[in-house]
């Protein structure tokens, strides 16, 4: 099997799972509510100079909870229901079923942009026109890539973690604001925004919103900054995962959840 | 009555013991709480680049309060894993009855959303530079613990969807406090949505509650705040019966049919 086919069994098993999940289509529950909540601000403050800002945030937002939440569950689910023993046996590299998994969890939260832009437009009228569509849509296919590679990193993190319920709750808010992506970073105090330019959200944030009012003049820094960032998260993902198994596998407990 | 409160006392020294399993004080500070602390500040952050002062504050007020509602509609979880642990037969054969069981079961969720959202009221508004007026600030704490037991009666209610169907507890969670969060009058007010919207809030814990806080503080007349504080208690109480109601009927019906084990 080739390791592309192995990606996509993985993609295809987590597409059957994540069906009969109905709490792994939360994202898309959520990502209307919070365009509202978010248009509805804007809205209100007449600042339609905002209105981009609130309907891409619940995207970047679904892609971070898909990569965290569900992503980061996929190893301890797979320990709880017995599925991890076959798979470190199986003579395929983890990582790549992993990596097919948390693929097809990250583009459940992708939708999520669709869906704001769907309510934006039927729910408020504001029906939200992009200046550079090639540069948005490197931009979103960019993000994508780097949700997997943060998702794998998650996954290796929580997977060794004692705390993995604490680390699952709490990991959203502080990125959401350290990635800025309801505001400018500049509305942050100056010793967090170092701490900014490593989180890909932040560069996402400011290339879509700059790509909607045709202002991405810097779109190739950018773009390579949110896929390096995405590729470093990758491979510490994978390293982790890797290692998670050879643990296992050294201490006898593969079969333990 | 002895006899019920010592149920709840048992069932809520079984909800700690049970958040104890997830969170030590430490992670819980470090973790949940500062997660919260940082929700309020993501929508203040926006409302002080979206507008004035005035905005800002409007903002942090309703998300501070709104900690109270998101924590006590947590009992959704609590509830709905009776059901998925197969423990509802045993509370439902036990010889007290299952509702004050049921009503106990999230009680600490109550007791954490009291402490995150005092620490939300007293750390916040100082350090995003929109301080309260202390002491009136004071005076809205009561009204933001009658907004966690409205609530939580809100979440009790849903639970009863949650223990019908199975593995949809999340999504109804995230629903009930979701609609709350976005047109309670959190960030924007009330009037902001339209006519035949805005009759349907009244009948959802925290709106009524959120107004009067605004009211003691921005020193409106006290008849208005207590008539607000009144609306609360009215909308809570008939979530409580709806929660009553939809759990005497859910064991009734196992009960007949055999599927008290069962979920969906």
């Amino acid at each position: 099997m080739t390791h592309l086919s192995v990606v996509w069994r993985a993609f295809q098993l987590q597409a059957l799972l994540s069906r009969r999940s109905p709490a792994h289509l939360l994202i898309l529950l959520i990502a209307p509510m919070q365009t509202t909540s978010l248009l509805a601000m804007t809205l209100h403050a007449h600042r339609p100079d905002a209105v981009a800002t609130a309907v891409i945030a619940p995207g970047l937002i679904g892609l971070w909870v898909s990569s965290l939440d569900y992503a980061g569950r996929v190893v301890p689910e797979d320990q709880w229901a017995g599925r991890f023993t076959p798979m470190v046996a199986a003579p395929v590299p983890l990582t790549l079923v992993v990596a097919g998994r948390v693929t097809a969890v990250v583009l459940v939260g992708a939708m999520a942009f669709g869906e704001s832009w769907l309510v934006a437009a039927l729910g408020f009228g504001r029906v939200l026109t992009v200046r550079a569509p090639g540069v948005f849509t490197a931009a979103v296919l960019a993000t994508c890539l780097a949700s997997v590679g943060t998702a794998m990193l998650m996954s290796g993190v929580i997977s060794l973690s004692r705390a993995r319920d604490v680390l699952q709750n709490s990991l959203s808010y502080p990125f959401y604001i350290l990635g800025g992506i309801v505001f400018p970073l500049t509305v942050l105090p100056g010793w967090v925004r170092p701490l900014s330019h490593l989180v890909f959200l932040s560069w996402s944030a400011r290339l879509l919103r700059d790509s909607v009012h045709g202002t991405a003049h810097d779109w190739p820094l950018a773009l390579a900054t949110i896929l390096a960032l995405g590729t470093a998260a990758l491979a510490g993902g994978m390293w982790l995962t890797h290692r998670l198994v050879n643990l296992a596998r050294r201490k006898g407990t593969v079969g333990h959840a | 009555m002895i006899h019920v409160l010592r149920i709840v006392r048992q069932a809520t020294m079984l909800g700690f013991a049970e958040m104890g399993r997830v969170y030590t004080w430490r992670t819980w500070t470090f973790g949940w709480l500062v997660r919260l602390l940082c929700q309020v500040s993501f929508y203040a952050l926006l409302g002080s680049y979206l507008g004035d002062p005035g905005l800002t504050r409007y903002v942090l007020v309703g998300n501070i309060v709104v900690l109270a509602c998101l924590e006590s509609t947590i009992v959704v979880i609590s509830l709905a894993g009776e059901r998925a642990q197969g423990t509802l037969p045993l509370l439902a054969v036990a010889p007290a009855g299952h509702l004050p069981v049921y009503l106990g079961r999230g009680v600490q969720w109550m007791t954490t959303g009291l402490v995150s959202s005092l620490v939300a009221w007293t750390v916040l508004p100082p350090l995003l530079g929109v301080p309260l007026p202390w002491p009136r600030a004071a005076y809205a704490i009561p009204v933001i613990a009658l907004i966690l037991l409205s609530s939580y009666g809100y979440g009790c209610a849903l639970a009863g969807v949650a223990l019908r169907l199975r593995g949809v507890e999340w999504l109804v969670l995230n629903f009930a406090y979701g609609i709350v969060m976005t047109f309670g009058g959190v960030n924007v007010p009330l009037s902001f949505w339209p006519a035949p919207l805005r009759a349907a809030l009244e009948f959802l814990p925290l709106v009524h509650g959120l107004q009067a806080v605004r009211g003691i503080l921005d020193g409106a007349p006290t008849g208005h705040v207590l008539a607000q504080v009144g609306l609360e208690a009215l909308v809570g109480t008939a979530w409580y019966t709806i929660a009553w109601l939809s759990m005497d009927r859910l064991v009734a019906t196992g009960r007949r049919t055999g599927t008290l084990d069962h979920a969906g």
